[in-house]
């Protein structure tokens, strides 16, 4: 077969360029860009292209710091006061760069459903597939919080929060939070509350502090609603653990070892014990989001 | 075609190439190069390159599926589809924008306000 149109030295070189532009991204989206501007162009020239053609051609693709900056668009739609969107009275919550989060119906539904057979850009998306399942989004949001689990970071790179307007950092930083609290939830987040709802059965109290953390730590709630269904929730379950242990009725490592059959039904009765109040405090984070997503 | 990407019209354009691609999505499924060319057309979209991170995005917001397939001529072509959000998301969105757009015709038109 002949030489792809992709192996043109220009193409090529705009390839190199599109690379190191997307260095900030996520590794697997990065490749997986890569693999589908490469095919794009692929499709788009002909057979044996002239020079003039390859030009026009990666004229018309973009500069490749355009298209990673369209990869950073997720950011809010638009900074307070910028006045591009008049969200509200009409119920179209913004229209601007990653406004069809709001129409996502259902949280955590988001996924890749590809299937690739035998290609490069099959391996782009299958090492796109671990990464999704790493939880390492790749949204710069998502970013943010995977580099830094604390979790109160700002928006990704600062090109993303340039865009965002003229208001003051405070305001954008206010924007980028809501923003976040409405994306899906991660699956990192649906374990939190999983791990908040059973916590008590699992080799307690450390599956429900291993909850509280992911969930506590999480920026798709509001730092209020982490503070009072999360943070207070914790409190008062050390408290209660601290005088079982004080009195004697907690369970030391020995009696894992000794019986541990006794032990993982003291655990299940303890799940059945903190389970009325553990979901209701799911309930109510789910309820916060819920009643978020609306505003 | 579109210019400075920073200008608000140039961010309506962005964000509504997000529902036009929804809703080309629900005539039939389509792989890139053919979004790219009806928005081209309808100067919906600037670089052609960057229908890619927003294919990614509603991808990634569980609003289009995709699939591979081989091609006869050239590389696999991974075809996007609605997925049944993106249906809800298509629907909902029509109706919003039918009823926004009409409000600002009104206004344009000094018929914003009552008699």
């Amino acid at each position: 077969m002949s030489k792809s149109t992709v192996d043109h030295p220009l193409v090529v070189g705009y390839l190199d360029r599109l690379e190191h532009a997307a260095a900030a991204l996520p590794a697997h989206r990065r490749a997986e860009l890569l693999e589908e501007i490469r095919a794009h162009v692929e499709l788009s020239l002909p057979g044996t292209p002239s020079e003039a053609d390859v030009r026009t051609l990666l004229d018309r693709v973009g500069d490749p710091t355009e298209i990673v900056a369209a990869e950073w668009d997720a950011t809010p739609p638009t900074a307070p006061g910028s006045g591009v969107t008049a969200p509200g009275s009409t119920g179209l919550p913004g229209i601007a760069p990653g406004a069809a989060e709001e129409y996502a119906a259902v949280p955590g539904s988001g996924g890749e459903h590809a299937a690739a057979p035998g290609s490069p850009e099959g391996r782009a998306v299958a090492s796109g597939l671990s990464g999704e399942r790493a939880g390492v989004p790749g949204s710069p949001e998502g970013r943010a919080v995977a580099s830094d689990p604390g979790g109160e970071h700002s928006v990704g790179p600062g090109s993303a929060r340039e865009r965002a307007g003229a208001s003051g950092p405070d305001g954008e930083r206010a924007a980028a939070s809501r923003h976040v609290e409405r994306e899906s939830l991660r699956r990192k987040d649906i374990v939190g509350l999983l791990l908040l709802l059973a916590g008590g059965a699992v080799v307690p109290p450390v599956g429900y502090l291993l909850g509280t953390a992911l969930v506590g730590f999480s920026r798709r709630w509001a730092v209020p609603a982490r503070v009072v269904l999360v943070g207070l929730p914790c409190a008062a379950a050390l408290r209660v653990v601290a005088e079982w242990v004080r009195d004697g009725h907690w369970y030391s490592v020995a009696d894992l070892v000794v019986d541990p059959r006794g032990a993982l039904h003291d655990f299940a009765n303890l799940g059945a014990l903190a389970l009325p109040y553990t979901s209701v405090q799911v309930a109510l984070l789910l309820l916060v989001r819920y009643v978020g997503r609306g505003r | 075609m579109v210019t400075d990407g920073r200008s608000p019209l140039a961010q309506m354009r962005k964000g509504l190439a997000e529902y036009c691609v929804l809703a080309l999505l629900g005539g039939r499924e389509r792989y890139g190069v053919e979004l790219v060319e009806v928005l081209s057309r309808h100067g919906l979209i600037a670089g052609e390159g960057t229908i890619y991170p927003l294919l990614s995005r509603l991808r990634r917001q569980g609003l289009v599926v995709t699939t591979w397939r081989e091609s006869e001529v050239g590389p696999p072509r991974r075809y996007y589809a609605l997925s049944a959000d993106g249906v809800v998301a298509t629907e909902r969105f029509a109706r919003d924008w039918a009823a926004l757009s009409e409000s600002v015709r009104k206004i344009i038109a000094g018929e914003g306000e009552p008699g």
